[in-house]
């Protein structure tokens, strides 16, 4: 049974007066350990379908079932990364990392040693004690993504989280989530991209959505076996598949 | 990964300083100069034109009147300040309680907010005497008016504050599941006290002038009983050394915010 499941899932914003249909009858599921990318083109509702799994939106219409249950709201399992990190600059980066606990009150304790652990595997180690501003940009969605993993939670969502780093850190960012994603395979992932590349070196499935009123037209599964390494974006067969990918998003697009 | 750089904060803390002290030197320079000028202005007009020295006293005189009664003036310039102080902490806990409570209940917002408002058109200096009233001659009476007349601006940056929190913080908030208490604690108070500093110095200059208001009105010591009793006997030069204590005093209250203001910023935002 799918761990995520959408079913004629619909929004709309009714800003003044004047209803806007964001987001047209999207259904679709993701198993139990999946790493599920959307791809489409800007401002048609991808972030929206994202933050309706993260129980940030409302669904103005259809049913989303997330492990079982429909969804009402946000979930202690889910762990979130957004386009900016949203570090609070006054917190060091340990207690950034620790603040999904603080808010859950759990016991700080044990976290602690999980939150050492995932700030060095994602070489953040001697950087504990610093604070935001004190580090770039590429490091803070490093942070970021310790946060989200701090309460171990079953769901990973991600909402364009490397979208705003130059381009040869965002390489290294996309090796980084690879392996700590291989690492720790029981998780199930919805990441939301612009790059087509991106989605391909890191998804099992990829859903591409057109757009406004968006809905998902395609679901691409990526062949390639895991674990990958990133040398994987210099095979022929991955440049076919972005190829293809890329005539899909241009397709819906125009159309 | 190891390549990345990050800005080190560290480098030349000595060199650093300097040029803070230099800057600061810098902005004193001209107002303290200026000040200077117009004393010695005031003196040398004051001697030239021969002004009788219970309409205007010249600097020199206000200076020997400064030294001959320093020690009754520090009495109740001390008595004063500190109501002063305790009155701006009644300020600012009164303002961060009510823009708590306006910021976690809609409805309590949308039923007192436009009061408050209504409540500020009042010209509260009039309501001095009623405050003797209520709550007696005695310090009681003076804080409870300074109070009346400063916790507004507090309350006003309170709830600028919490609703400057940025939408993805509040977002992170609820993705997290955090209660609205959890959110206002661990999120919005931080975020909004460089506001509460900015209406803390409002509220200081407020405090001063609701103590001494509530002391001229009726009071047995503190600085404002001081200047009536001086005005009375038409002490002029006393009247003018305590305002120069009251000055320094006050001065001394406000700097101790802004430098609380800056060690906040440094500290919040590098």
């Amino acid at each position: 049974m799918a761990y995520i499941r959408g079913d004629g899932l619909r929004k709309v914003y009714d800003p003044d007066g004047k209803a806007v249909e964001a987001l047209h009858n999207v259904n679709f599921s993701i198993e139990k350990g999946e790493f599920v990318s959307i791809i489409g083109p800007s401002g048609c509702g991808k972030s929206t379908l994202l933050m309706m799994c993260g129980g940030l939106e409302e669904i103005s219409d259809g049913l989303l079932m997330v492990g079982g249950t429909p969804m009402t709201g946000p979930r202690r399992d889910t762990g979130v990364m957004f386009q900016d990190p949203t570090l609070l600059p006054w917190k060091t980066v340990m207690e950034n990392v620790l603040f999904p606990a603080r808010i859950a009150r759990t016991p700080i304790e044990p976290v602690e040693h999980r939150a050492h652990a995932l700030l060095q595997s994602v070489g953040l180690q001697s950087f504990e004690g610093h604070r935001p501003h004190q580090l770039s940009g590429g490091m803070r969605q490093r942070v970021s993504i310790c946060r989200a993993l701090i309460n171990d939670p079953s769901i990973l969502l991600m909402d364009e989280p490397f979208s705003a780093l130059d381009a040869i850190t965002r390489d290294q960012m996309n090796v980084l989530l690879l392996n700590l994603w291989q690492q720790q395979l029981a998780r199930t992932a919805m990441f939301i991209t612009h790059s087509i590349r991106e989605a391909v070196l890191l998804s099992d499935r990829i859903l591409v959505m057109t757009k406004r009123p968006a809905t998902i037209v395609e679901d691409v599964v990526v062949p390639f076996s895991r674990p990958r390494a990133p040398e994987l974006a210099e095979r022929v067969e991955f440049n076919q598949l972005c190829g293809r990918l890329r005539g899909l998003i241009e397709q819906n697009h125009v159309g | 990964m190891s390549a990345e750089t990050f800005p080190t904060g560290v480098g030349l803390p000595a060199a650093r300083r300097l040029g803070f002290f230099r800057r600061h030197a810098d902005g004193a320079l001209l107002p303290v100069g200026f000040i200077v000028l117009c004393i010695a202005g005031a003196e040398i007009l004051a001697r030239i034109l021969a002004v009788p020295e219970v309409l205007l006293p010249p600097p020199s005189r206000v200076l020997t009147a400064l030294a001959l009664n320093a020690s009754a003036l520090c009495y109740h310039g001390a008595l004063t300040i500190t109501q002063v102080v305790a009155a701006l902490f009644i300020s600012l806990a009164v303002g961060i309680a009510l823009a708590t409570v306006f910021t976690l209940s809609r409805v309590i917002n949308d039923m007192f907010s436009p009061l408050f408002v209504v409540l500020q058109i009042i010209p509260k200096i009039a309501l001095a005497p009623l405050f003797v009233v209520w709550f007696g001659t005695g310090a009681w009476s003076h804080l409870s008016f300074a109070v009346c007349l400063s916790f507004f601006p507090i309350l006003t940056a309170a709830r600028a504050g919490f609703e400057e929190t940025s939408a993805d913080a509040a977002r992170l908030c609820s993705a997290l599941g955090a209660t609205s208490w959890q959110t206002l604690v661990h999120v919005k108070l931080p975020m909004a006290l460089p506001q509460l500093f900015v209406g803390a110095k409002v509220s200081t200059t407020l405090c001063i002038i609701g103590v001494v208001l509530g002391e001229f009105v009726s009071a047995r010591a503190g600085i404002g009983w001081y200047i009536v009793q001086a005005a009375a006997l038409s002490q002029t030069a006393n009247v003018l050394a305590s305002l120069v204590v009251l000055s320094l005093f006050g001065l001394s209250v406000y700097g101790a915010v802004s430098a609380g203001e800056i060690l906040v910023r440094r500290r919040m935002f590098g």
